[in-house]
């Protein structure tokens, strides 16, 4: 048997929504954007600010936040998850944020078509969608040896006619990337030629 | 003959996410069975080539209906084998990439295993 004090302490501690429970953490950011942002629609102007001020409480001492072509990327001089992601997958509060706090990151998993991350242990994908592969060109974001950068590609980004990297465009991008919506559509693709060929199978 | 799914529906909950990751690392350990066998077929017990060979057309071979399967299906494989994989490692898989990779995978299996050993 738990106290009411020791609950009420708990409570302090846990996420505003667990990713163990019943309901879909990412979902259920998607079904309140007002909790992040003020005109209860996501705002990628405001997503960067929110991170970055995350970045400041965080201990770092410099933040660049940077627009390249669609994408938006906040970049500090300290990781300020401390090596943590499970900021991009659950709402979660943070010290230095004050106890109503709630990190951004998950914001931008639930809303954005892509999210890059990288910090000294590596470049992490988040999340990405196949559209978001034809903007990758646009992702030349500079890695810095220490510290953390958050790249994301607000959702419904429409670009006229974007251009493929060249080969050696390709060969020359900085190591952040998307594979996640390339996978997506390469599943998609072979569902649809399986559905194709399974006659043959059959038939020799 | 499978019909293509409709991919397009979300994933209720964690919890159906979760049942749904699970298949996939079940049924591409199967998958990777079959490809092992298609590569050796001395490797099927008796009773497997048994019921491969009542599941074959006639002038077809177990090990013909095998290469063919390996051959044909080879770029479908591998997006499952890479579905696996990106999930193993720790980055999350869109729904519509889960829900297909997994569809995928059991029609794969059913293409080869025989009705009364799935």
């Amino acid at each position: 048997m738990s106290s009411e004090s020791d609950e009420a302490s708990r409570s302090d501690h846990l996420p505003v929504t667990g990713s163990s429970g019943a309901l879909d953490a990412l979902e259920t950011v998607r079904r309140h954007p007002s909790w992040f942002f003020r005109d209860g629609k996501f705002e990628p102007h405001e997503a960067a600010r929110l991170l970055a001020d995350e970045a400041l409480r965080g201990g770092a001492e410099t933040v660049t936040v940077r627009r390249q072509g669609n994408w938006f990327a906040v970049e500090a001089d300290r990781d300020w998850l401390e090596g943590d992601l499970a900021a991009f997958f659950t709402p979660l509060s943070y010290e230095q944020g004050g106890r109503n706090s709630t990190r951004v990151e998950v914001a931008l998993t639930a809303f954005c078509s892509a999210v890059v991350t990288a910090a000294d242990n590596g470049v992490h994908e988040v999340s990405s969608s196949p559209d978001s592969n034809l903007q990758v060109q646009d992702l030349d974001i500079p890695l810095k040896p220490a510290g953390r950068v958050v790249a994301f590609l607000p959702p419904a980004v429409q670009t006229a006619a974007p251009q493929p990297a060249s080969r050696h465009q390709q060969a020359v991008q900085p190591t952040l990337r998307l594979v996640q919506g390339e996978g997506e559509r390469s599943i998609v693709s072979a569902v649809s030629s399986f559905v194709d060929k399974q006659e043959a199978l059959l038939h020799g | 003959m499978a019909e293509a799914p409709d991919l397009t529906v979300p994933f209720e909950n964690d919890r159906e996410r979760g049942v749904f990751l699970a298949d996939l690392l079940y049924l591409t350990t199967q998958l990777d069975q079959w490809r092992d066998w298609s590569l050796n077929i001395e490797a099927l017990s008796p009773g497997q080539r048994a019921q491969l060979a009542s599941a074959v057309g006639p002038g077809d071979t177990p090990d013909l209906k095998l290469q063919r399967w390996i051959t044909l299906f080879d770029d479908e494989l591998r997006a499952v084998s890479d579905a696996r994989n990106r999930a193993v490692h720790g980055i999350r898989l869109s729904d519509r990439e889960l829900r297909g990779a997994v569809w995928l995978a059991r029609h794969l299996l059913e293409l080869v295993e025989p009705a009364d050993a799935a």
